[in-house]
C-alpha cells in the first residue's frame, strides 16, 4: 500500500499543502526528492529494515489481550509498540529519518518534542548514527517529562526551552522551525508526527507504515481478521502507521482524541471535534483557533496530545468519513492507564490510555475483532499517575 | 491595474522602509508612530504587521511585539483602524505584512475588501505558497486591487526567483541575510542581488531581514530599491518591560531613529 494515490499536488484531499516561508522551499524540494529516492532504493530499504530488526527490535509482538478482553466484552489485542527500543513507536521514523538525512549529506539533526518520546527516539538514532541533536521543548514539558529530559541529554543531544506561548509542543515546533529557516544547508528537521507540511505527513506515515504492516502478517497467520484498529491521536503517527496498510479494507479505523477536561470545557485538544480548518505548521488542516484566525492552546494532562492541531491525513480521513473519531477526557485516560497497569500488567504512555479508555466504553456486540495500537510506555508519566487523587489545575 | 511605481527607486537611491507590529507598544502608541512614519521624509512606504499567535519567519523581537500586541487585544479590525488612520495622514504605499491564517479565516475576498478600503497598497505573506496564491487569494486580491511582495531567499531555487518576479505586483522582497528577522548573520548579500539584477526592470526589488542602520541602507544602492528595517525599529522604540508606553517618549524615540536616515541637507 501506497500513499501516492492519495496525494496530490501535496494536498491530501482539501488538506496539507507546504504552507512555508520561502527561505525553506529549497529544502523541502530536496526533501522530496530525496524521500521519493530513497523509499524506492533496495539499499536504502534494507539498511533501514535491518535497523527496525536488530536495532528497535522489531516486529513488535500482537498480544491477545485476554482480561482486557474480557472487560469490554469483545477480542482485543495489543500492538506492542511499548515493546519497540525507547519504549514507544516514535523510534520507528526517527531512525528512519537521521538514516534519510544522512544520505543527503546533511550534518546536524533537529527535532521537536513534547511528550519527550519523539526527543528520545531522536537523540537515540543520532547517537547511533554519530550526528549531532538538538531537541527543542516546551518549557512546561520539560518540566512535566523530566525523565525524558535527562535521557535525552544522556543521549548527546542538547535540548533547548521553548519559552513562547503555551511552552508546550506547538511552541516547540515554532522554534525547530525557525532554527531550521536560519540554518537550513547543513540541518535536516526530523519532525515527530504526521504533521507540518508536505512531504512530512506522508514521509513520518510510511515510516511508520511497518506497524501496519506486522499486524497483517500477525493476522494473517493467527487467521484473525480485524474489524476495528483503535489508536490515539496528537500528531497521529501512531494511528497512521497502523492504518496505513488498511486504509482500502473492510475495517473500521478509529482515531481517539484527547479530550483533556472535557470537549466543551476550552480546555482540550480534540482538534478534530472541536476545530476548523486552517494554517497551522506550513500544512492546511483541522485547528484549534479562535475567530480572529489566532491558534488558541490544547489542553491535555498527556504532553503527546497536547497539540491545536492534527495530521492532515487525518484531517481529510476524518473529511471523508473513512477515519471514525472520538474524545476522551483526562481522568478517563487516567483511570484506563492505571487499570491497564493492573490487569495487563503494562503500565501504558497516558497518550495510549486514551484508546485504552475508548475500548472500555465503546458499543460491543461482542463479535468485532479489536486491535489497539499500544504506542507507548507510561515510565514517563508516573508523576501524573502517581497524582491521580489531586484535582489538575 | 496596480502600479509598481511608488517602490521604484531614481537613480541609486534607496527607499526607506519601516516594519512596525500593529497594537505595539500599544494601539494609540502605535498610531501615534505611525502619524510619524507617514509625515517623516526619510521613510517611503512602511510594513504593518498582522500580529500572528505563530509567527514562524520571525525573530525575538518581531515574535515579542506579536505577543504584545495580541496580549491587548489586537484584533484584525484595529490593524484597518490603524491602516486607515495612515492613509487618511499620507499617499505612501502601506502594505500588510502577516501569516495565512488570519487572512485565511476572515475569507479572503472579506479580508481583501476590508483591506483595499481601509487603504492599504498590498500584502506580504511569507507563508503562502504560489499554488495557494494562484487558486485561494489573487482572484480576491485582484478585484479590490491590492498587490503582492513575494519573497527570494539566497536559497531559493531559480524557478522560485522567477516565479517571485512573474507573480509580485508590489515588489519582490528580498531576503538580506539567510536566517529570521532580525538576524544579523554574515552572507555574501552583493552576490546575492547582483544576480537578481537583471530582473528588476519588471518588478522592484526590495530587501529586508537584517537590515539596521543607514550604511545598511546605503549599501544597498544600486542594487535595490528599497530597504526595510524591522527588528532594529522596533527595538528603538521599545520602552522598559514593565514600564507603561509613554506615547510622547515612544514618538521621540522613533523621530531619533530616523534621523540619521535623513539626507544631509
Amino acid at each position: 500500500m501506497t500513499l501516492h494515490p492519495l496525494i496530490q499536488n501535496g494536498y491530501y484531499g482539501q488538506f496539507g499543502g507546504q504552507f512555508i516561508p520561502e527561505m525553506l522551499r529549497r529544502n523541502f524540494v530536496d526533501l522530496e526528492q530525496a524521500f521519493d529516492e530513497a523509499w524506492q532504493d533496495p539499499t536504502f530499504q534494507s539498511e533501514y529494515r535491518a535497523l527496525l530488526r536488530d536495532f528497535v527490535g522489531r516486529p513488535t509482538p500482537l498480544q491477545r489481550a485476554d482480561r482486557w478482553s474480557e472487560r469490554c466484552g469483545v477480542q482485543v489485542l495489543f500492538k506492542r509498540e511499548d515493546l519497540a527500543h525507547t519504549g514507544a513507536h516514535k523510534i520507528n521514523n526517527a531512525i528512519g529519518q537521521v538514516l534519510l538525512a544522512r544520505r543527503m549529506g546533511k550534518r546536524h539533526i533537529i527535532a521537536e518534542t513534547g511528550a519527550g518520546q519523539h526527543g528520545v527516539a531522536t537523540a537515540t538514532a543520532c547517537a547511533w548514527a554519530g550526528m549531532p541533536c538538538t531537541v527543542f521543548m516546551g518549557a512546561e514539558d520539560m518540566e512535566r517529562q523530566k525523565p525524558n529530559v535527562d535521557r535525552m541529554r544522556l543521549l548527546g543531544a542538547e535540548v533547548r526551552a521553548a519559552r513562547t506561548g503555551s511552552q508546550t509542543l506547538k511552541d516547540a515546533t515554532n522554534e525547530a522551525m525557525r532554527y531550521w529557516i536560519a540554518h537550513p544547508q547543513d540541518t535536516h528537521y526530523v519532525i515527530g508526527s504526521a504533521v507540518g507540511p508536505h512531504p512530512y505527513p506522508m514521509m513520518v506515515a510510511e515510516f511508520h507504515g511497518i506497524i501496519g504492516e506486522e499486524t497483517r502478517t500477525a493476522c494473517r497467520e493467527a487467521n484473525l481478521t480485524p474489524t476495528h484498529l483503535v489508536a490515539c491521536l496528537g500528531g497521529g503517527s501512531n494511528a497512521l502507521g497502523l492504518f496505513l496498510p488498511y486504509l482500502e479494507e473492510e475495517v473500521e479505523l478509529v482515531g481517539i482524541e484527547a479530550g483533556g477536561q472535557g470537549v466543551d470545557s476550552g480546555r482540550t485538544a480534540a482538534t478534530l471535534e472541536k476545530g476548523s480548518p486552517g494554517i497551522l505548521h506550513g500544512a492546511k488542516t483541522m485547528i484549534l483557533q479562535d475567530s480572529e484566525g489566532q491558534i488558541e492552546e490544547a489542553h491535555s494532562i498527556s504532553a503527546g496530545l497536547d497539540y491545536p492541531g492534527i495530521g492532515p491525513l487525518h484531517a481529510h480521513l476524518a473529511s471523508t468519513g473513512r477515519l471514525r473519531t472520538s474524545a476522551v477526557n483526562d481522568e478517563d485516560a487516567l483511570q484506563a492507564g492505571l487499570l491497564c497497569t493492573r490487569t495487563e500488567g503494562i503500565l501504558p504512555a497516558l497518550e495510549t490510555a486514551h484508546a485504552l479508555a475508548w475500548t472500555l466504553r465503546a458499543d460491543w456486540t461482542g463479535d468485532e475483532v479489536v486491535i489497539l495500537n499500544l504506542s507507548g510506555r507510561g515510565d514517563k508519566d508516573l508523576m501524573s499517575y502517581t497524582h491521580t487523587s489531586h484535582p489538575h489545575d | 491595474m496596480i502600479d509598481v511605481q511608488p517602490f521604484r527607486a531614481s537613480d541609486n537611491g534607496v527607499h526607506l522602509s519601516i516594519f512596525l507590529t500593529a497594537g505595539y507598544p500599544d494601539l494609540e502608541t502605535c498610531g501615534a508612530v505611525l502619524d510619524i512614519l507617514a509625515t517623516h521624509p526619510a521613510v517611503a512606504f512602511v510594513e504593518l504587521g498582522m500580529p500572528f499567535s505563530d509567527p514562524l519567519a520571525d525573530g525575538p523581537t518581531i515574535q515579542r511585539a506579536s505577543e504584545v500586541a495580541l496580549a491587548q487585544g489586537t484584533t484584525l479590525d484595529d490593524v484597518f483602524a490603524l491602516a486607515s488612520r495612515f492613509r487618511s495622514a499620507c499617499a505612501k504605499p502601506l502594505m500588510l505584512m502577516g501569516y495565512c491564517n488570519p487572512v485565511y479565516r476572515r475569507g479572503v475576498e472579506t479580508f481583501a475588501a476590508e483591506a483595499q478600503s481601509a487603504g492599504a497598497t498590498g500584502l506580504i505573506l511569507p507563508d503562502l505558497p504560489y499554488e495557494s496564491h494562484h487558486r485561494d487569494f489573487k482572484p480576491g486580491l485582484e478585484a479590490a486591487g491590492l498587490s503582492m511582495a513575494f519573497l527570494v531567499s539566497p536559497t531559493s531555487t531559480p524557478d522560485s526567483v522567477s516565479e517571485a518576479f512573474d507573480t509580485s505586483s508590489a515588489f519582490v522582497y528580498g531576503v538580506a541575510n539567510v536566517g529570521l528577522t532580525g538576524d544579523a548573520q554574515s552572507m555574501d548579500r552583493n552576490a546575492f542581488f547582483s544576480e537578481l539584477q537583471h530582473h528588476r526592470e519588471q518588478c522592484p526589488l526590495v530587501a529586508g531581514f537584517g537590515l539596521s542602520t543607514p550604511a545598511d541602507v546605503a549599501s544597498l544602492a544600486g542594487l535595490a530599491d528599497g530597504a526595510i528595517i524591522g527588528s532594529a525599529f522596533l527595538r528603538a522604540i521599545a520602552h522598559a518591560e514593565g514600564d507603561p508606553a509613554h506615547p510622547d517618549a515612544t514618538v521621540q524615540r522613533a523621530l531619533d531613529f530616523l534621523a540619521p536616515f535623513l539626507p544631509p541637507s
